[in-house]
């Protein structure tokens, strides 16, 4: 097991609803027709088994219907105006975590998208997603 | 998405970006709007409708507000005009005001110091951020262990931004012990970088060699928490019950605060108020002495507290009337805020204030997501980056905020205290400029690079300065 995914099941941190599969076409429908990228296939198969963490303070964002809206991919991106084909995938009190569909990279910016704190290649997700998530038992 | 939008869109009630329309605005937001376009129309007693709204509907209409006045369409100009000043006025209310800053913005490295501060937490570090210097004088180990002493950390240029930090300062000693233990030579400090000393942190506090995060301080994040329930304890109770929660929530939320500095609904234990005659039954299972306890009688406080420290208090877990453990999702979870951004933390001289808990703010998860990130803006001037808008408080004491009303809020001054002035005292003995500390890492590492001779080593050294001077251009 992933050290990222103990860590969920550990702090129960993980929300309840798994995605349909229809769900995630829809959305990667939806993401395309207003410029978004296509969510990357590592992330999607993570969200498959957690789909949406809160940490503290923080989350990593799940596919929607989700009863927390908080953590609703769709519902955030919607508030926050990004460069094309960039995504936020997760976010917390410094930081969106994002990722960028042209470069095929995960990004972490300061919250006004100022500067660029980490880049990680897609096989460096896990790293990525624990760079936006904190947990209370580490 | 357009008007008639995707069948995905209209089952999950997905939202309009940019509002062509107030009544379009609306109902993209919640099919019950009524008291909505009242706030929006009303343009006298809009703020008596405001106040009688939940804390969802208050959330909602600020959106549609904030959405009707960033509308340009000129044929909306007086609903623009009228939804910003009421915005204005909802926020002022609330001692909140839209600023704009010059920007005062850190470096990278500032700002991985002050979220590993905050959070008491450091990640493993990528092998292709640690400096050639790091990874090579690593490998070229003393052949017997040092005194933990004679690794000098005032001779470490990075090391002088992470002392900036008390939680930094209190590891120290466990880091020297750990380069003596590992046989690193001393020499090492002098040139490696903040990278390094993440790494080097991080590999003396994991916990197993496979784990890429590690606890390092207890987090400033939770020690906030834990002081403002016990000192406003009775006051968040009051504004919590003014506002229809479950009362085993708001004891259970409230312990949780003071206890673990808990305060996400999913992760606090909502335990019953009194016995029953199921938890009694779940006492003697698990060995408990509850002879003494009945039915109907108040669960004492102390129980509670050694149940959820030995991580049983799912046998106190409070359950519906159909006796299934309660739907937390309805509650309220918090979350910490930083009334002065990090981003802007060049703001003060000295970087460690960011994280004092006078520049924190405890707040609803959506209160702060939708209201108080809401204007984050970078403006630019001249083709660069130069204000940063933000909504900030007026009042700098404001340490706890529930909803949009200015009777949810609590005030606390935390600079009165002997131990933050102590901190501020000791804090201020290791300002340092990122610039002259770069300067000096810089220079020494030119020093070395002119004292080595032209051994193998060295050219193994080489070559990882030039990849690693690649991946930093890349």
């Amino acid at each position: 097991m992933r050290f990222l995914e103990k860590l969920v099941l550990q702090n129960k941190s993980a929300v309840a609803e798994k995605p349909l599969q229809a769900d995630v076409i829809a959305l990667q429908k939806e993401f395309v027709r207003h410029g978004l990228p296509f969510l990357p296939s590592e992330f999607i198969c993570f969200l498959k088994k957690f789909n949406g963490v809160k940490g503290i303070d923080s989350g990593i964002l799940g596919i929607p219907p989700l009863q927390n809206k908080m953590l609703d991919i769709w519902d955030v991106n919607q508030k926050i105006q990004l460069a094309k084909n960039q995504i936020i995938i997760g976010y917390d009190d410094f930081c969106f975590l994002l990722y960028d569909g042209n470069a095929e990279q995960y990004t972490l910016v300061t919250r006004d998208l100022s500067a660029t704190l980490e880049t990680f290649e897609k096989d460096e997700w896990e790293d990525a997603l624990l760079s936006i998530i904190h947990f209370d038992n580490v | 998405m357009s008007a008639k939008g995707s069948k995905y869109a209209r089952k999950h009630l997905l939202i309009e970006p940019k509002t062509k329309d107030v009544c379009e605005t609306i109902s993209n937001e919640e099919p019950d709007n009524g008291r909505i376009l009242e706030v929006v129309y009303d343009d006298l007693t809009f703020l008596k409708t405001f106040d009688m709204l939940d804390l969802n509907e208050q959330i909602k209409t600020y959106r549609v507000l904030k959405s009707l006045a960033e509308d340009k369409s000129p044929e909306y100009d007086h609903i623009q005009k009228s939804s910003a000043e009421k915005l204005q006025k909802i926020n002022e209310r609330i001692h909140l005001a839209v600023v704009e800053n010059l920007r005062y913005s850190l470096s990278p490295e500032e700002h991985h110091l002050i979220r590993m501060d905050c959070y008491g937490t450091v990640d493993a570090r990528r092998s292709h951020l640690l400096s050639p210097y790091y990874v090579k004088l690593q490998k070229l180990r003393l052949k017997e262990s040092l005194p933990a002493e004679k690794y000098i950390f005032d001779d470490a240029p990075a090391w002088q931004l992470f002392r900036q930090f008390k939680s930094f300062r209190q590891i120290e000693l466990r880091l020297q012990k750990y380069m003596s233990q590992m046989r690193f030579q001393p020499e090492m400090l002098k040139v490696i970088g903040v990278q390094d000393f993440s790494d080097l942190i991080f590999k003396t506090f994991r916990k197993n060699s496979k784990d890429k995060k590690a606890s390092f301080y207890p987090s400033n994040r939770a020690e906030f928490v834990m002081e403002l329930a016990t000192k406003k304890e009775n006051e968040i109770r009051k504004i919590l019950e003014k506002q229809n929660i479950d009362e085993r929530y708001i004891n259970s939320l409230l312990n949780a605060m003071k206890l673990f500095g808990i305060t996400d609904a999913n992760h606090v234990i909502v335990t019953e108020t009194y016995f029953t005659k199921r938890i009694l039954e779940r006492l003697k299972r698990a060995k408990i002495p509850c002879e003494q306890y009945r039915i109907g009688n108040k669960i004492p406080q102390p129980l509670i507290n050694t149940l959820m420290f030995e991580k049983k208090g799912e046998i106190l877990e409070a359950r519906d009337e159909n006796g299934k453990p309660l739907n937390k999702s309805g509650f309220p979870s918090f979350e910490v805020h930083h009334k002065i951004a990090v981003s802007e933390g060049g703001r003060f001289v000295q970087i460690s204030r960011v994280n004092y808990k006078n520049n924190y703010l405890l707040v609803p998860s959506n209160v702060h997501a939708d209201v108080l990130h809401s204007a984050d803006k970078l403006l630019v001037s001249n083709g660069k980056e130069a204000y940063y808008k933000r909504l900030e408080f007026t009042k700098p004491n404001i340490t706890f905020m529930y909803g949009l009303k200015p009777d949810e809020q609590l005030e606390m001054n935390w600079t009165n205290s002997v131990s933050y002035q102590q901190q501020e005292e000791q804090d201020q003995e290791y300002i340092v400029s990122y610039a002259e500390v770069m300067a000096r890492l810089e220079e020494n590492r030119k020093n070395f690079d002119n004292n080595r001779s032209g051994n193998a080593d060295d050219i193994e050294l080489l070559v990882a300065m030039i990849r690693y001077k690649n991946h930093k251009r890349k």
